[in-house]
Order: C-alpha cells, then sequence, then structure tokens
C-alpha cells in the first residue's frame, strides 16, 4: 500500500530528527586530549570503589591468570584479595599508605612491609619520560565491565618494546582495562575488571595492615635509594647512568640473598623497568623455557619468565643477570652496552 | 611426567636447605610423582647409612712403617706390587668416590635462588604505571615471602 505523500515526509522528518538527537550526547563527549588522560593515569585514584579485577599474562608458550577482589579507599588505601580458583581467598595484600601487608590465608603467615610512599619527583619524571620515549593517542574505548571508556595507546618510539593500551572509566578515569603487549611476540599481559562499583561505602576496617603474632617485618624500603654513585662501589665495574633503548637509572639497592649479597639497578624508560643484577655468584635459573636467540648475538640462552625474560653472563668474577620485558634484539643491544 | 626433579633439589630438600618457593615446588611434584619419590627415599636412606657407618682411622705407625720401607731401600714396585696394599688403598679410593659422588649431590650448589631477584624486580615494576600485573601475576606476594625468610641484619652498602 502507498502511503500518503504527507505520511511519507513526516515519517522523514521525524527519522532525520531522531538521527540528529542520537548524535548530540556523542557530540557532547569529545575525546579528551592523551596529555590529561595520561596525567589521569598518573595520579592516584579520587573515588572509592570496588571490583573484580582478573590478570592474564602470556610468556613464552604459557599462559597464566590470577582473579582478585579490589577495594581502595583514597587516599592511598588499597586491599586485594587473591582468589583460588574456587572463589575463596588465598591471600590478602593490604595497604593503609604507610604500611603494606601480605597474609597468606592457609598458613596464616603474615609479612609487613613499608607501603610504596607517592613521589611527586619520581612522578614527574616518569611523565617526562614517558613522553619522551612514547608516542600518545587518545580515543574512543569500547565498553569495559558495562563502563564507557577513553582509549590511551602508548607506541612506544624504539623498536622492540612493548605497547601499552589503557581503557580509562570515562566517569572516575580509574583504569579499567590495561594491555601490554610485543607485536608479534607472546609475551603479553591484560588486566580488566570485569565489574566496578565506584564511590561505594567502604568500612575502615578493611585497610587494617595486619600486626598478628607471626608476622614477619621485611626490611624497609630505604636501601632501593642508592644512587648511582652510591651503588658503584670501587672495584666493581660502575653500572652506566643510560641503557640503549631510552632506559635510564631509577636507582639502586643492595641486599642479602643468605650469605650473599645482591646489587640490583633499575632502569626505566617511564613505562617499561629492567631489573640489573651484580651477583658474585650464578644465579640458579629454571633449566626450562629457553627463548631461540634467533640471529641476536647473546653471551647465554636467554629464558621466559613471568618477569619477562631473563639472561645470565659472567664478567671477570661478576655474574650479571638482566630481567625485563623487551625484545630479544632489544635485550641484545643492552648486553652488548654492558659488556 | 617427563620432567623430574634434580638432584641437588631433591639433596637440597631432603636438608632443608630450599627456600620457601622452592619448597613448595618439590613438595608439589613429589606429591604427585613416585620416581622421584622413590629418588627421595634412596637419598635418605644413603645419608642414614652414610651417617651410621663406623669411622675408621688410619693406623697410627702406617706411615712410619712406610718410611722405614723406603729408607731400608726396599725398591718401590716390590712393596707396590704386594697385595697388602693395595687392598686398602683401594678401599680407600672406592669410598672416596662414594662419598665424593655423594657430595657433589647433597652440597646445596652454589648458586644463588632467582625467587628473590625475581621479587625485587616486581616490586620495582610495581612502582611504575601499572603494577596489577606484577603483583599478581608475577606471583610477587609469594616471592615477596620467599625472599625475607632469610636473615636481613649487615648493612646496605
Amino acid at each position: 500500500m502507498r502511503l500518503p505523500r504527507t505520511a511519507t515526509i513526516s515519517r522523514l522528518a521525524l527519522a532525520v530528527l531522531a538521527l540528529l538527537f542520537a548524535r548530540v550526547p556523542a557530540r557532547a563527549q569529545a575525546v579528551p586530549d592523551a596529555a590529561s588522560l595520561l596525567d589521569s593515569v598518573l595520579q592516584a585514584p579520587a573515588v572509592p570503589y570496588r571490583g573484580r579485577l582478573i590478570v592474564t599474562q602470556w610468556y613464552g608458550k604459557r599462559t597464566h591468570a590470577e582473579e582478585m577482589s579490589v577495594f581502595v579507599l583514597p587516599p592511598g588505601r588499597v586491599r586485594r584479595e587473591f582468589l583460588s580458583p574456587d572463589g575463596s581467598v588465598a591471600r590478602v595484600a593490604v595497604s593503609d599508605g604507610e604500611n603494606e601487608s601480605v597474609r597468606f590465608v592457609r598458613s596464616g603467615r603474615t609479612f609487613v612491609a613499608d607501603a610504596a610512599a607517592a613521589d611527586e619527583d619520581a612522578a614527574g619524571s616518569e611523565r617526562a619520560a614517558l613522553l619522551s620515549n612514547y608516542d600518545m593517542i587518545a580515543s574512543t574505548g569500547e565498553k569495559v565491565a558495562g563502563r564507557s571508556t577513553w582509549r590511551l595507546t602508548l607506541r612506544p618510539k624504539t623498536r622492540g618494546k612493548p605497547w601499552q593500551t589503557l581503557w580509562l572509566d570515562r566517569d572516575t578515569r580509574v583504569v579499567l582495562r590495561s594491555r601490554r603487549f610485543l607485536p608479534h611476540r607472546r609475551f603479553a599481559s591484560q588486566e580488566q575488571f570485569v565489574s566496578f562499583e565506584p564511590r561505594v561505602k567502604l568500612a575502615e576496617s578493611l585497610f587494617v595492615v595486619e600486626a598478628a603474632s607471626g608476622t614477619t617485618r621485611a626490611p624497609a624500603r630505604a636501601p632501593r635509594a642508592l644512587t648511582l654513585a652510591q651503588v658503584n662501589a670501587p672495584g666493581r665495574p660502575p653500572l652506566p647512568p643510560a641503557l640503549p633503548g631510552g632506559f635510564i637509572f631509577q636507582n639502586a639497592e643492595v641486599f642479602p640473598v643468605g650469605r650473599r649479597r645482591v646489587r640490583h639497578a633499575t632502569y626505566s624508560d617511564g613505562l617499561t623497568v629492567l631489573s640489573l643484577f651484580q651477583t658474585d655468584r650464578p644465579v640458579r635459573l629454571p633449566k626450562d623455557g629457553i627463548i631461540p636467540s634467533g640471529a641476536t648475538s647473546l653471551p647465554g640462552p636467554l629464558r621466559a619468565s613471568r618477569a619477562g625474560k631473563l639472561i645470565q653472563w659472567r664478567a671477570g668474577p661478576i655474574h650479571y643477570t638482566l630481567m625485563g620485558d623487551v625484545s630479544r634484539e632489544l635485550l641484545g643491544d643492552i648486553v652488548k652496552s654492558l659488556r | 611426567m617427563n620432567d623430574h626433579l634434580d638432584g641437588a633439589d631433591i639433596s637440597a630438600f631432603l636438608d632443608g636447605a630450599l627456600a620457601l618457593e622452592d619448597r613448595a615446588r618439590v613438595d608439589a611434584h613429589l606429591s604427585s610423582c613416585s620416581a622421584c619419590r622413590a629418588e627421595l627415599e634412596s637419598l635418605r636412606h644413603l645419608k642414614l647409612a652414610l651417617s651410621a657407618a663406623p669411622r675408621r682411622t688410619m693406623p697410627a705407625d702406617l706411615a712410619l712403617s712406610l718410611e722405614r720401607r723406603l729408607v731400608a731401600g726396599a725398591p718401590w714396585w716390590r712393596s707396590a706390587a704386594r697385595p697388602a696394599i693395595w687392598v686398602p688403598a683401594g678401599a680407600v679410593a672406592a669410598a672416596a668416590l662414594a662419598v665424593g659422588m655423594w657430595m657433589r649431590a647433597a652440597a646445596p650448589v652454589d648458586e644463588l635462588p632467582l625467587a628473590p631477584l625475581m621479587a625485587a624486580h616486581a616490586r620495582s615494576s610495581a612502582e611504575g604505571l601499572t603494577g596489577e600485573d606484577n603483583l599478581v601475576a608475577s606471583a610477587y606476594s609469594d616471592q615477596l615471602a620467599a625472599s625475607y625468610e632469610t636473615p636481613s641484619d649487615g648493612d646496605y652498602q
């Protein structure tokens, strides 16, 4: 049946209006600039929330997944309940901003350590390193845990480093999903909220750092504050201030393992952290997980681990262990610069 | 199961010399691997047998009598050819070889465990942009616990 002309025009007009109205909310939500999204990521959460998070890691031919409940109460209070496959709590990590504890439910043991303190200077240098080493791309993201997101992609300016994509909740700017990967490689990790409830009322008792009997007080974090000059002891090969790929010396620590001392220096490009260890004995590495070195010249076998790749070599009386999540080619360049 | 524990791990497990994480790993493996359990029992029996064996000391006059023979000018090959010398020497050599092989397997490997280094790296990474994955998927807290099983006294310079 043919409709009268006036009816057709009215319907067309209604359809056009509907389309226009449908586009209005999208226009109102212009994509924020990438630097503003980055600042949101670097800042501590501003609203309390709770949620369920799943973390998946791919390394070599293996995959590891873990689930946890997260409770956050600004400023600085965080509770993480790591869940067993049957849903029971396996361990609980609590931070009140000054101290943090890890309680193993099954054994009943608790470890307490100083919490990581917010360091504004470090945050500033981290931002500068990120802007120097990565291109930032902001865009509209898909929904995560049923919530609208902005997507921020950090694309490295140097080949062989992981990309990172973050999905930020449009309302609270909390990172709801984060994916880190090396293109065309098997190393990747992803954390994603499967449920997220902001602005909930959370009891203060959730964030009490445990100090029950049997608690082991871990060494304070102060030793990490060693500078390059302090860690470069006479008679030892000096550690460099920078490594290929834009990695800058961050800090160092010397900690005991049994009767031996381990020197640990960290290098960062703002996103990826490399750890370089100096020891006077070799480190017992896993026998499996060896990665073919391909055309890369390396002083020893390269292994896949949950800390990224691992390689060990010896220079005189000093044993070096380097670990980090970069390509074997870049790792080869870094090792070459250290030998 | 194709992957078995190596002798050093089993021996260190028996001696209680493993770090917490390694102990848990070995314990878990032993619960499901009869071959490694048998190896563990075998090593346990060997250690018991060695600790219970009587310790024989060298006769005090043996060195003196050997010296006298040399001074007396007897050809070395004559005494060397006598079975009385070779039997105890062979026994001592065999015992030394057996003890050496056992000690090689039983002595703690002169290597540092990896867990404390992984924990240190995870902690550094966790202070970065998004540390959740390191805190969780690298079993950071397990490694933290393992790394703090060791004494922590002394200076840090």
